[in-house]
């Protein structure tokens, strides 16, 4: 199918747009149907202040974000060349005011952006018609907000936003627990068959129960059962990470607002692959819009100016780490090295650094190899699998801190274990802090309980204290959340109307192993 | 299978603007040897450059003469 024929861009665009299309399917990419709006930097804007989609629901958060988006366009400060969406068809933006080059720029990076949504696995199960579904989305809040008013809808939508990362990224691809029937309304019946009593026993004459029935294993089995009871009425039984489905299934919520937090939890879900694979997304485009530009698409009158904005896209600073710059260097890494089979047990095991620089058993597998970590990687994978030693050497990387001694941002180290750790922390959960619910039923007061894992990084107090009363306000009785603050354990609670912070004990450090 | 038997050369494969030295026994090996560094050099043209049929490169063979010796 070609695109061109479906809409209207002006010709020239065009036909561009089937010559762009042909280099990438040539190329081995694969992707949706794209279709390429062209619209003013204002239009512009206002869509991708609402995520990319031109229908949402209605909420004065996108009318922030246009501000600041048309502020910074008008001031000079920034330009959005393009935007993509996932779904089938993709929908793409070009910007009206972007020469020639940069259109046929931002094409081959979309195309790139295409095949990557289609055929990357994490992407794999987002709603392909999210266009409409959005649409469906906006006019259900907005009939809420007819009924109730807006500026009830639009409060609780905050709070619900103010929680819409904690959800548990992977319940995609793992089947956590047994899916429940809305219709199944036998929970009690099950329950109450399932009640246990004393621990069982075998058969035995009376002189043999003795050995039969040994009183200590009786007893151990009493135990255990009483533990198991302990645990199955504990609610929920594991900890919950997913804090939007919790509230969604256990919180005093009237009809409206489930249905609000359960469009809001779609949402996140939504979104949440994008976070997952930002590195390796801008990366898999900035690649073949420089493949397929440097080996067809750019004429000699257009080199100066494709170089200009491609090193624009690609400019590192050294305070903060560039996705497309990073994720392009990391692909062509790997398909340098899958090309001259540096890889596998004897390159590894090969200590000299001049044999390995020159390693070449002319595999050429490098092509095969970048489709393949499209295919199967998210980010975290990704920098796991391919960040090497001779990757952070040649790109200089560090890994940086606050100095208190000198009031000064330094460079704290470039040894590549505590860089990779670095970034490995900061992709771990998209870099937000992972929190679960442990208990619904604090204290038997119906009080709610969440734990945050602590790895290293304190939460930010301000923020902490608004989601905790974002939280009660949707539990509607108190909350608690334990966390670690100075080295100690403390547990922040908002009960309605007053924060507590309460101090425990510091926590021990990690031994470390003996050697 | 190359013959091991004969002594290196040094041949020049030139491909486009782009040449690589290198040191061969004849002129197939420079082809393939040469094209093998080319690759290396040029990691982003890899395919490209191992694609190519061997009419597109020059492969000169180098005398003394034709090597440009630092003045003295």
């Amino acid at each position: 199918m070609r695109g061109a024929e479906l809409h209207q861009l002006p010709q020239n665009l065009a036909d561009m747009q089937v010559e762009i299309e042909e280099y990438a399917r040539g190329h081995g990419l694969d992707f949706f149907p794209t279709m390429f709006e062209m619209v003013d930097a204002d239009r512009l804007n206002a869509i991708a202040s609402k995520g990319g989609f031109p229908v949402r629901y209605p909420h004065w958060r996108f009318g922030m974000e246009y501000e600041q988006l048309t502020k910074g366009y008008h001031y000079g400060l920034q330009k959005i060349y393009e935007m993509v969406i996932n779904n089938d068809p993709c929908y793409a933006y070009l910007m009206k005011s972007n020469g020639l080059t940069d259109q046929k720029l931002v094409m081959a990076h979309v195309y790139g952006h295409c095949d990557f949504f289609k055929c990357n696995y994490w992407f794999g199960q987002t709603n392909r018609k999210m266009m409409d579904e959005m649409a469906n989305h906006g006019n259900r809040i907005r009939r809420f907000m007819d009924e109730v008013g807006v500026d009830e809808v639009e409060e609780f939508i905050d709070a619900c936003l103010s929680i819409d990362d904690l959800i548990d990224i992977h319940s995609p691809f793992i089947k956590r627990r047994e899916e429940q029937s809305r219709y199944n309304f036998s929970g009690q019946l099950i329950r109450a068959d399932n009640k246990s009593s004393g621990p069982g026993r075998f058969q035995a004459k009376p002189y043999m129960d003795r050995f039969v029935n040994p009183p200590e294993a009786l007893a151990a089995e009493q135990e255990l059962r009483e533990q198991q009871e302990k645990e199955s009425s504990s609610f929920p039984k594991q900890p919950e990470c997913d804090v939007m489905l919790f509230l969604l299934e256990h919180a005093p919520l009237t009809g409206w607002q489930s249905d609000v937090l359960a469009i809001l939890r779609k949402e996140a879900y939504y979104f949440a692959p994008q976070g997952q694979t930002k590195i390796m997304n801008e990366g898999w485009a900035s690649y073949w819009h420089s493949t397929i530009m440097t080996r067809q698409g750019i004429t000699s009158a257009e080199i100066i100016n494709y170089a200009d904005h491609h090193s624009g896209t690609m400019a590192s600073s050294p305070t903060q780490l560039n996705p497309y710059k990073m994720g392009i260097e990391l692909f062509r890494h790997i398909e340098d090295r899958w090309n001259r089979g540096a890889f596998g047990k004897e390159y590894e095991d090969c200590d000299d650094h001049h044999t390995r620089r020159d390693w070449n058993t002319d595999a050429g597998l490098g092509r095969e190899k970048i489709f393949d970590v499209r295919k199967i990687h998210n980010d975290l994978t990704f920098i796991d699998e391919f960040l090497t030693l001779d990757f952070v050497r040649e790109h200089k990387l560090f890994k940086f801190g606050y100095n208190p001694s000198t009031d000064y941002y330094e460079i704290e180290s470039r040894a590549f274990p505590k860089v990779k750790q670095q970034l490995l922390v900061n992709l771990t959960n998209m870099g937000r802090p992972r929190i679960s619910v442990v208990d619904g039923n604090h204290g038997n007061r119906g009080e709610l309980f969440l734990k945050h894992q602590f790895d290293g990084v304190e939460l930010q107090m301000d923020y902490a204290k608004d989601t905790l009363q974002n939280l009660q306000r949707l539990w509607s009785r108190p909350v608690h959340l334990e966390t670690v603050l100075e080295n100690d354990l403390t547990v922040i609670s908002f009960d309605g109307s007053d924060h507590a912070v309460e101090k425990g004990d510091p926590i021990e450090p990690e031994k470390a192993p003996e050697t | 299978m190359f013959d091991q038997t004969s002594k290196l050369k040094k041949y020049r494969v030139r491909v486009g603007h782009y040449e690589v030295c290198v040191q061969a026994r004849d002129v197939q090996e420079a082809l393939t040897v040469g094209r093998r560094k080319l690759g290396q050099e040029l990691p982003r043209l890899y395919d490209i450059i191992r694609a190519l049929k061997p009419a597109h490169f020059r492969v000169d063979y180098v005398v003394a003469s034709n090597l440009h010796l630092p003045a003295q």
